[in-house]
């Protein structure tokens, strides 16, 4: 008995599975689903879980990938108000926001993909003719727009995808900037000529300071000596003022014994290893040596 | 079903054959109970310590509030396939990207696509079709080459917001690196700007992914290189050698200041100090011998004659002794010198 019963359970467990993957599906937390009959839409799922419907052929649940999915367009040339060329390669983010409207209208998002690249050329195209190039690249924060520029972009894929595709545009972004390979030689002919100008600044002003130090140093070096001379020289005359002042106090003393002294190292300073003397003897020192008295003249 | 199958077979086939089916049936029972408990454990798993799992219950995610969505690592249990789905994400680790697309990259360039690099390089142009780059403010060409390090903060928005949210990273960073290269001159991307750039590429980055509630945070921005083009290269780096030069010239004469006014500096003490020197010694010579005249001063008044003629002697004497010649004439037989020897008497001062 106990063995039939478990038979059973087993019998009806596999035909409930059967049953069960007939019957339902699920839907993955950021997927939605249209489920059609036939191929005419009778349900939208947009939360995730699991659902109930017919089985195939009769009814079929078309699952739709409703996170948000990022696509480059082609690298477009457009010109900018004022005339440049440029190459705007651009990203967009956008999701599947009304699963029916989508589904009915594109179906699947690599076919939404290639129907926004021509809807974002053209809003491409629109919105940078209204700004000129140096809204995109400039050193003046003033003149840059590519917020504004995005935007304008966002704003207009957004209205023509939304109510059509059911389509919600989240993002709009301009990963590269380019220019036409014709304009890009100006370009390095313009970089090279600003390079040769920086390069020829540099040199002058290497040059320049250089020379500006060293004749400053010389300056410096010319004024310190100058200085020290004139210092010195100021130092040896006070000395030599002051050496003099010494002696005509000792002078003043007796200058007439001054002068005698004064004659007798004058002598000594004439008289050269050169000199001849020629001496009487009658005359000192001889004539002491001479005399019989000694002194006697005193 | 099953049952009612086996009884009609049972009437028809023969005994032997019925009991050894039998005994596999036993046998291929015992399978199935194993198969049948393998299948129920089958979605229990370990998480690890570097990540959480998100379970989808009939594809939502399990748990009452957003949080509890999150498992934490540890053993998990739930129910089998079709019923549960586990999503695993790494939420510790740090993701690396490298973004080679603004760069000129000749490894990824083979074959025909090298040659035609080449081609370019000659006609001194880019193909933007083939290599990217970036604009400055003010219309110079760069070409950047980036790293970018990030996380997964939110596990569900980066599980269930995004289709590829990789492709999300890469083109928000570089829409930000154009946008910022854009607004700033050749010489402060390639110099002093370098950081200043970093942080407002990874700024204006995170709020784009923010915006679309990617569950990613940028850790950091690294540029690994950020050049010039190779056409233009030499010309970058000619302005480079000049810069060097110069700094090397003003060094040079920084050096010859530094060595001339300590040079100057030290002549001067030396002239000051031989000024000194000089002061020094002839006031010292000057007191000496003011201070000997004063002396002799005092003992000429006491003894006039004596130190007269003393000094006087001394004097004749030393003359004599250094003088080259000394003729001496003696008094003639008259006993005196004719007139014209008058002028070599010397007469004794106060005699």
């Amino acid at each position: 008995m106990i063995k039939n019963l478990l038979r059973v359970i087993a019998g009806l467990a596999v035909v409930g599975a059967i049953c069960f993957y007939i019957f339902s599906f699920q839907v993955q937390e950021g997927r939605m689903a249209v489920v059609t009959r036939f191929g005419k839409p009778v349900k939208v799922v947009t939360n995730a879980g699991l659902y109930s419907k017919l089985p195939w052929p009769f009814e079929k649940a078309n699952i739709i990938d409703a996170r948000s999915r990022v696509f480059n367009t082609r690298q477009t040339e457009m010109l900018t108000r004022d005339k440049r060329n440029t190459i705007l390669l651009s990203y967009i983010v956008w999701s599947v926001k009304d699963p029916l409207r989508f589904f009915q209208s594109i179906g699947t998002t690599i076919a939404a993909d290639s129907k926004l690249d021509g809807i974002i050329t053209n809003a491409k195209i629109n919105a940078l003719g209204k700004h000129d190039l140096s809204a995109l690249v400039s050193t003046n924060p003033e003149d840059l727009k590519v917020e504004e520029i995005e935007k304008d972009i966002l704003d207009n894929v957004q209205q023509e995808v939304s109510d059509k595709y059911g389509i919600l545009v989240e993002q709009v972004g301009f990963k590269r900037l380019s220019l036409p390979e014709e304009n890009v030689k100006y370009v390095f002919a313009q970089m090279r000529a600003e390079r040769a100008q920086y390069a020829a600044r540099y040199r002058a002003e290497g040059e320049r300071e250089a020379s500006k130090i060293r004749s400053e140093t010389d300056l410096k070096t010319a004024r310190i000596r100058a200085e020290a001379r004139e210092k010195a020289a100021t130092i040896k005359g006070e000395a030599e003022a002051e050496a003099a002042r010494i002696y005509a106090e000792a002078h003043s003393v007796d200058p007439e014994f001054y002068e005698f002294t004064r004659s007798l190292e004058s002598l000594n300073k004439l008289i050269g290893n050169q000199t001849t003397i020629v001496l009487r003897t009658d005359s000192a020192p001889f004539n002491y040596l001479k005399s019989k008295e000694p002194n006697k003249n005193k | 079903m099953i049952e009612e199958k086996q009884n009609k077979a049972e009437a028809s086939f023969s005994r032997p054959l019925l009991e050894s089916l039998d005994t596999g049936f036993k046998f291929l029972r015992w399978i199935v109970l194993v198969l049948v408990a393998v299948y129920c454990f089958s979605n229990t798993t370990v998480i690890k310590s570097d990540e959480v799992a998100i379970v989808l219950r009939f594809g939502k995610p399990a748990g009452a509030s957003p949080a509890e969505h999150i498992k934490q690592p540890g053993l998990l249990f739930a129910f089998p396939r079709p019923i549960d789905n586990i999503i695993r994400v790494k939420i510790k680790r740090i993701y690396e990207m490298e973004i080679q697309d603004l760069r000129y990259n000749a490894q990824q360039l083979e074959g025909e696509a090298r040659s035609l690099a080449e081609l370019d390089y000659n006609t001194g142009s880019i193909d933007p079709e083939r290599e990217g780059y970036c604009l400055t403010g003010d219309s110079n060409v760069v070409q950047p080459f980036i790293t970018i390090k990030y996380q997964i903060t939110d596990p569900v928005a980066y599980s269930f917001r995004q289709q590829e949210p990789e492709n999300l990273l890469r083109d928000v960073i570089m829409a930000s690196m154009v946008r910022t290269v854009g607004e700033m001159s050749v010489d402060d991307v390639l110099t002093e700007g370098k950081k200043q750039l970093t942080t407002a590429v990874l700024t204006r980055a995170q709020a784009r992914l923010d915006q679309v509630n990617s569950g990613i945070v940028i850790q950091a921005v690294e540029l690994n290189e950020i050049v010039p083009p190779r056409h233009v290269m030499q010309d970058f780096k000619n302005v480079q050698n000049a810069f060097i030069d110069r700094e090397t010239k003003i060094k040079e004469s920084n050096s010859y200041m530094e060595e001339e006014i300590p040079r100057a500096e030290a002549e001067r003490e030396a002239m000051l100090r031989e000024a000194d020197a000089y002061a020094a010694d002839l006031l010292a010579t000057a007191r000496g011998e003011a201070g000997a005249f004063r002396e002799i001063v005092t003992e000429y008044k006491d003894s006039p004659r004596v130190v007269r003629e003393r000094l006087y002697r001394e004097a004749i004497e030393g003359s004599i002794g250094w003088s080259g010649r000394a003729a001496i004439i003696p008094v003639p037989a008259g006993g005196k010198y004719s007139d014209r020897y008058d002028q070599l008497r010397i007469a004794i001062p106060g005699e």
